[in-house]
């Protein structure tokens, strides 16, 4: 039988967040703006504004997590049975309740306001899983054309770098972001942020995994 | 005795055009502007001016890079044969090359790029075996930017190299802060970009080619 196997490269993990959640993280991003505790220096984004991100009561911190908690274990669930497929003999499977996980998410979240002509040079980030989320992308910035003398059109899009473009692997891959859209991915897989060119916002969040424990176990980067 | 072995990964050449050279490929592009051969549908930079070179005295224009793609098959020849422990058996005897008889083939072309301020390319590798950019005029201001301070990174202008992810013991990308004649050789499939830069009124012109096969007696 004709087999082709990808057992190899990063998983990208694409989540959508519901109508509440993203209300929720939007009060957050006009909080922190108001906040505005600048971050920028600690970061490589050609932004002005990369703000940390601020949580005015320890009910909304409970509220973001849990939007957090249940995307990290399926990321961690899914990672687990793919890679445990890959085995002639697969090991004892986990138990992947979500009060058994727990996540530490370092020095926390911040939130990019990106205006025209800012972006994000390739970088890869600390930590063991890392993420974005989309708090609001103006629908009017994917469709925009800068020239029509190219054969790339990539106003504000996010793209992972692993690798060259060879017959068989795929050395980058482009996402389109839309609000609400929740990226979770190894923290070593590169990526950069494409500028756009009109007058609005496109607000993103991002933030660290350093660890996660699964069934009492602790699992870290381990560079 | 403690060695560090670093065979793995791309080499990069980086050489210098001579003054005459410049002024040369300067013409080029000023001629290359007039001639207006549009040809950014076929290339991926968000930029409005992509141009297939103007060139007319090919045996000087081959005889620049022919130079340099000597230096660069040398370079890696020698690197790859320190590398072999003795008695492989698998490395040509160097007397056999005759570096000089080097010939090559240059598909579609060169074309110049006219970058203005926002514009860039994105992450991209090339066609070919071995690909070059020639910075043909790179203004001073360009280097001196300095978007935000808010920022621990600031690269305008700069182009980025990406290969593979950057754990300990590898680095995963390299930044390079172009100048005017600045010559850079790399194999095709290495994967860069151009970052924008802010400021306007100047523009930031280079060359670009791809190296399709290239072959020495003794060698190919």
């Amino acid at each position: 039988m004709t087999q082709f196997l990808r057992p190899f490269g990063p998983t990208v993990g694409h989540f959508k967040l519901d109508k509440e959640e993203i209300e929720l993280l939007q009060t957050v991003a006009e909080q922190t703006k108001k906040h505005r505790q600048n971050v920028g220096k600690t970061l490589v984004g050609n932004i002005k504004d990369q703000l940390g991100c601020y949580m005015q009561t320890h009910t909304q911190t409970q509220q973001f997590l849990d939007i957090l908690r249940p995307r990290l274990l399926e990321y961690v669930e899914t990672e687990f049975d793919r890679q445990n497929e890959l085995y002639l003999e697969p090991i004892e499977r986990l138990n992947f309740d979500q009060d058994k996980f727990g996540f530490d998410l370092g020095t926390g979240p911040w939130i990019n306001f990106q205006t025209a002509n800012e972006f994000n040079p390739v970088h890869s980030h600390d930590g063991l899983m890392s993420a974005v989320i989309y708090i609001d992308v103006p629908e009017e910035m994917a469709k925009e054309v800068y020239t029509e003398d190219t054969k790339a059109q990539c106003p504000g899009h996010i793209e992972f770098m692993y690798g060259p473009d060879v017959l068989g692997a795929n050395g980058t891959h482009t996402i389109v972001p839309e609000t609400g859209d929740f990226l979770l991915f190894p923290s070593g897989l590169k990526h950069t942020v494409y500028p756009f060119k009109g007058d609005y916002t496109r607000i993103s969040m991002s933030f660290n995994v350093r660890n996660y424990s699964c069934d009492n176990m602790t699992v870290s980067r381990i560079n | 005795m403690d060695d560090f072995i670093r065979p793995y990964g791309p080499t990069i050449f980086h050489g210098k055009l001579t003054e005459e050279e410049i002024t040369y490929i300067q013409t080029v592009a000023d001629e290359t502007l007039k001639a207006n051969k549009r040809i950014g549908k076929s290339l991926v930079g968000i930029m409005k001016d992509h141009m297939e070179a103007h060139v007319t005295d090919h045996k000087k224009f081959l005889s620049m890079i022919r130079t340099r793609l000597i230096s660069y098959a040398k370079y890696e020849h020698d690197r790859r044969k320190a590398l072999t422990f003795e008695g492989d058996g698998i490395v040509q005897d160097e007397s056999e090359i005759d570096w000089e008889s080097m010939a090559f083939n240059l598909g579609k072309g060169p074309w110049i790029n006219y970058q203005k301020a926002g514009e860039y390319q994105p992450c991209h590798q090339h066609v070919g075996e071995i690909s070059a950019v020639v910075y043909i005029d790179i203004p001073e201001e360009i280097a001196q930017e300095e978007y935000t301070k808010d920022s621990n990174i600031n690269c305008p202008g700069q182009i980025e190299f990406i290969y593979q992810s950057g754990d300990i013991g590898s680095v995963g990308s390299h930044k390079f802060i172009p100048r005017t004649g600045d010559f850079l050789l790399f194999p095709s499939a290495l994967k860069h970009i151009a970052y924008p830069f802010h400021t306007k009124d100047v523009t930031r012109i280079s060359m670009s080619f791809n190296i399709f096969d290239w072959s020495v007696e003794g060698k190919r």
